[in-house]
């Protein structure tokens, strides 16, 4: 049996020149008898959202914290990752270099898949939520690992053998001197790639983690008003990484590096 | 009825031409996503108040709210408004706008990046606008610009696992597809993900092997 993509052959390169009924019957906007507004023949119904807004805000809270517990997690494991593969144990480093590439080549979506779904071949089954806390915490792991990595090297090593002249081991030099020098360099792309997290979070709504995304889609179902749903969706995403930019944007003025 | 749930050789070629699918569909993003990006980009750096701030808007929009809500609303919203389209153009569609905000962003920068004096050196030696910009300006920002875009062909490689979700058939859609036939996720979905590794990882050495030695090896002599 020999299966065929369908989407990439002479048919749909055809209706990708053509869109077909690009204005239905009624083009432009109106505004209907009771003041609604009609954009296309679509008439905007916001007001049959509002009712769910207590719904999403509870998908939005549940992204929100599989996102921060992830980014926590992820961030030590980063750490750690960063630490072996700059270590001297051969072992340590390889480990760490396998993991990085491994993780960072991979689509999160398949991880994800790789975690919820396809660990169940082996009759180990993870419940949804943990699931995909586990698979954003290694995702992110990976990418952290590498920002630490170039935040601990751009530490002046004059930094470090103070610290060892000063009569510190080297981890107490690692953990007094180099990391709080090290992580106010890397406070920027950490917030960065905690805010990438939280916009890739929308991913495990495919293993029916009910967060936002899949609040969206379930009122959706129920309300049929698709439009106004991800849009207001949309927004309260957007609300958030707005939030979040404005405030590690101010930390950043605050405390600018030395 | 008896179901087959062996994996053929032909479940994987399946995969293999999921994989050209994304590979297609990645170039057409990336190739409509740096029209939209240059456009986005210079617009970004104009002085005109109402050229720069409709593209900070659509940059800031696109970059703070995820991809999959983004394909979301072109899939499933324009169709209301009497806007159809095939699920690849949805796809593609989807993709370009995503990557001409990042790319658009990319490229400001780039811009940005060429000291302010090597412009009034262009103007002063007689060069028009255009010239400048031509043969001034964007010699010195494609250094710039060209090994952070091809990072992010590299993300975008991953990112467009996410149309699987809206129904288009490319690597992640295809090894769904022979687990809804086999039963075997662990084995498929690590099958996917070799093939995205190889897709990745041999794009980041290309970027390692020839881009920075051919752009940013010449930035740090001048």
């Amino acid at each position: 049996m020999v299966w065929r993509c369908t989407g990439f052959d002479g048919y749909a390169v055809g209706q990708s020149l053509f869109w077909t009924g690009v204005v239905k019957s009624d083009p432009g906007i109106r505004i209907g008898a009771r003041g609604e507004v009609i954009v296309l023949g679509y008439t905007i119904h916001f007001s049959e959202v509002f009712p769910y807004l207590p719904l999403l805000v509870k998908g939005l809270l549940l992204s929100i914290a599989i996102t921060a517990a992830s980014t926590l997690i992820g961030t030590l494991v980063g750490l750690f990752s960063a630490v072996a593969n700059l270590s001297s144990y051969k072992i340590g480093r390889i480990t760490s270099k396998v993991y990085v590439e491994a993780f960072r080549n991979t689509p999160l979506l398949v991880q994800m898949y790789l975690i919820y779904f396809g660990l169940g071949q082996f009759g180990i089954q993870i419940p949804p939520i943990p699931a995909a806390i586990a698979a954003m915490t290694i995702n992110t792991g990976a990418y952290t690992a590498v920002i630490f990595q170039a935040g601990i090297q751009a530490v002046d090593i004059g930094q470090k053998e103070g610290g060892l002249v000063l009569g510190m081991t080297y981890p107490q030099a690692f953990r007094h001197v180099i990391l709080p020098q090290a992580f106010r360099i890397i406070f920027a792309p950490l917030m960065n790639q905690a805010i990438s997290l939280f916009l890739f979070s929308a991913v495990a709504s495919t293993i029916t983690v009910p967060e936002l995304t899949h609040q969206a889609m379930f009122v959706d179902s129920v309300t049929w008003r698709t439009f106004e749903i991800f849009i207001v969706t949309t927004a309260l995403y957007f609300a958030c990484t707005f939030l979040a930019t404005v405030l590690s944007d101010l930390y950043e003025r605050t405390r600018p590096v030395k | 009825m008896q179901i087959d749930t062996i994996i053929h050789i032909e479940d994987w070629l399946f995969l293999v031409e999921g994989a050209g699918l994304t590979i297609v569909l990645c170039l057409q993003a990336m190739f409509f996503g740096i029209l939209i990006g240059l456009v986005v980009g210079v617009a970004r750096t104009a002085k005109t108040r109402l050229i720069e701030l409709p593209a900070t808007a659509y940059i800031t929009v696109v970059r703070g709210t995820p991809l999959l809500m983004q394909l979301f609303i072109i899939y499933y919203c324009l169709p209301l408004f009497g806007i159809n389209m095939p699920k690849f153009l949805s796809a593609a569609l989807g993709l370009s706008f995503y990557t001409g905000a990042y790319v658009g962003e990319i490229i400001k920068a780039g811009l940005q990046s060429v000291d302010v004096g090597q412009r009034e050196a262009a103007r002063s030696l007689g060069m028009v606008s255009w010239q400048e910009f031509r043969y001034i300006v964007l010699p010195q920002a494609l250094r710039v610009i060209i090994p952070p875009t091809f990072g992010f062909l590299i993300a975008l490689v991953k990112d467009s696992s996410l149309v699987s979700i809206i129904g288009y058939i490319e690597l992640t859609r295809a090894s769904k597809l022979v687990v809804a036939r086999t039963f075997k996720p662990f084995t498929l979905y690590l099958g996917a993900a070799v093939l995205y590794f190889v897709l990745c990882y041999g794009l980041s050495r290309f970027d390692v092997g020839y881009l920075r030695k051919r752009f940013s090896a010449n930035l740090a002599e001048a």
